[in-house]
């Protein structure tokens, strides 16, 4: 488990190994190339508006505060679906990160 | 609240799906032919016997397509032709539609993919490759294909794409041409542990050459090829048990197409789908919504009074459809008895008719009905035998 401190300290951005459509009111994630998990994934709402984020470098704690500001939920539990959700993207190779 | 990636099943999903793009009139599905020729010569091919040289999607018309297609919310995109391997821009034709975030189909003969081919397509993976075998010896395949040398090519493609984990379905018309080997290629298949299927029915031409038509089966050839590839009609019982009564509001078009799945054709003509030749706009010329429009009009049709199938309880397990009709009577709505027959057979084969004969057999195709032009009523072995 990645402690939230380490979190903090790197940046993130959505790779390009992956295409975000939205139809017929899903949010959907299309695998370019074959070395991912599934050719396809389906986002909450939620993780479609942090994947729209991640267009930019962020952070977690910034993710979290922007999760915060729109979806009314308590940074705590913001900064926690933050990490969770990155640790999915990562772990099926649609995202890049660097140290801040 | 959840950020997470839900772990909902692909086929729950593509339901949910499915039901908001049939009420929503959303084109989830597109069937776009690039290419009309086709390195083989087959004898039952519909398209490339009429296609020109010139009769290939530029990669420019295939981008602009793709934005089209994109905005409109199509997910699933099969490209298609003539062979798409023998297109010279087929790469990049390709890798645009990958990268406008669809799901990509291909259509293949096969012949033409190498190491290379097989190679590049592990890197960016199609859905499926859905690959025609035309029999399992070379001798078949030039019979069939009129190319020599054939069927070890074909073969070889289909290891190499089996041995890189893409995944590949077999299909075959059913012909007299192929009827006798169709079962040793469904073991051929089963034995690489991929799909397998046929289908009876054959076409016209585009422009209207009758003489692949000469090829389709007999009614009760097809059924007795039914019956040595699905001993009992199981699974034909199993495929009509999941389809409900037909709808009765005498609707032609009963299928997905104009609704929430359209072709493009290599001139940007847009259909219902790859067997329907009359197109009703052009996406190259027209805005989406304008021929989109057009195509919702055309699947819109309603049999007139009296037709047999309107009130027809097979239809939804018909050997053909509006576009096989529309192909052989000129119109969607018309009434191809061959189809008819072999349903009805399938039925009483399965228990759901009584005699296996339909009423049109007994009673007559009403006069106001449109039926097979002459030269293909005369094509179809059930009036030549």
């Amino acid at each position: 488990m990645v402690s939230l401190t380490s979190m903090i300290e790197k940046q993130y951005r959505r790779g390009e190994r992956h295409v975000y459509r939205n139809i017929a009111g899903e949010h959907l994630l299309i695998a370019l190339h074959r070395d991912t998990v599934a050719p396809m994934f389906a986002f909450t709402p939620t993780a479609a508006f942090l994947w729209n984020r991640l267009a930019a470098w962020s952070t977690n704690a910034r993710l979290a505060e922007q999760v915060a500001e729109q979806f009314e939920v308590s940074l705590d539990q913001a900064a926690q679906d933050v990490a969770g959700f990155l640790e999915q993207l990562s772990g099926i190779g649609a995202l890049e990160t660097r140290e801040s | 609240m959840s950020c997470m990636v839900p772990s909902m099943p692909m086929t729950t999903l593509r339901q949910r799906m499915g039901s908001r793009a049939m009420s929503e009139h959303i084109p989830l599905w597109a069937y776009v032919e690039i290419i009309a020729t086709c390195n083989f010569k087959c004898e039952h091919c519909y398209i490339a016997p009429c296609a020109e040289r010139e009769d290939v999607m530029s990669l420019a018309q295939a981008e602009l397509l793709f934005r089209k297609l994109s905005d409109a919310g199509t997910l699933s995109l099969l490209l298609t032709g003539g062979e798409v391997f023998s297109h010279r821009q087929f790469k990049e034709i390709y890798l645009s539609a990958k990268q406008h975030g669809f799901m990509v189909y291909l259509n293949s003969n096969g012949y033409l993919i190498g190491e290379r081919w097989a190679d590049f397509l592990a890197e960016w993976p199609p859905v499926i490759v859905s690959l025609s075998l035309y029999g399992l010896s070379d001798e078949r395949y030039q019979r069939v294909t009129g190319i020599p040398n054939a069927f070890r090519r074909v073969d070889r493609a289909v290891d190499l794409l089996l041995e890189r984990g893409i995944r590949v379905e077999l299909k075959c018309p059913a012909l007299t041409l192929t009827v006798d080997e169709l079962p040793r290629m469904k073991e051929y298949a089963k034995q690489r542990g991929i799909e397998f299927r046929y289908d009876p029915i054959i076409t016209p031409q585009e422009k209207g050459d009758v003489r692949p038509m000469q090829l389709q089966l007999a009614p009760k050839e097809v059924l007795e090829l039914d019956e040595a590839m699905d001993p009992g009609l199981e699974a034909f019982a199993e495929f009509a048990k999941g389809f409900g009564k037909p709808t009765s509001d005498g609707r032609v078009y009963t299928c997905g197409g104009g609704r929430i799945a359209m072709s493009v054709n290599v001139k940007g003509g847009i259909g219902t789908c790859l067997t329907s030749r009359q197109f009703v706009g052009n996406l190259f010329e027209q805005p989406f919504d304008e021929v989109w429009g057009m195509l919702r009009g055309k699947v819109s049709k309603k049999f007139a009074d009296g037709h047999p199938c309107a009130t027809c309880k097979f239809r939804t397990i018909c050997a053909g459809c509006p576009a096989t009709v529309e192909e052989a009577t000129g119109l969607p709505e018309g009434y191809v008895q061959q189809y008819c027959k072999i349903t009805h057979l399938r039925a009483h084969r399965i228990g759901l008719h009584a005699t296996g004969v339909p009423r049109t057999v007994t009673e007559g195709i009403p006069a106001h009905v449109r039926t097979p032009f002459a030269a293909a009523a005369r094509a179809l072995p059930i009036l030549s035998s």
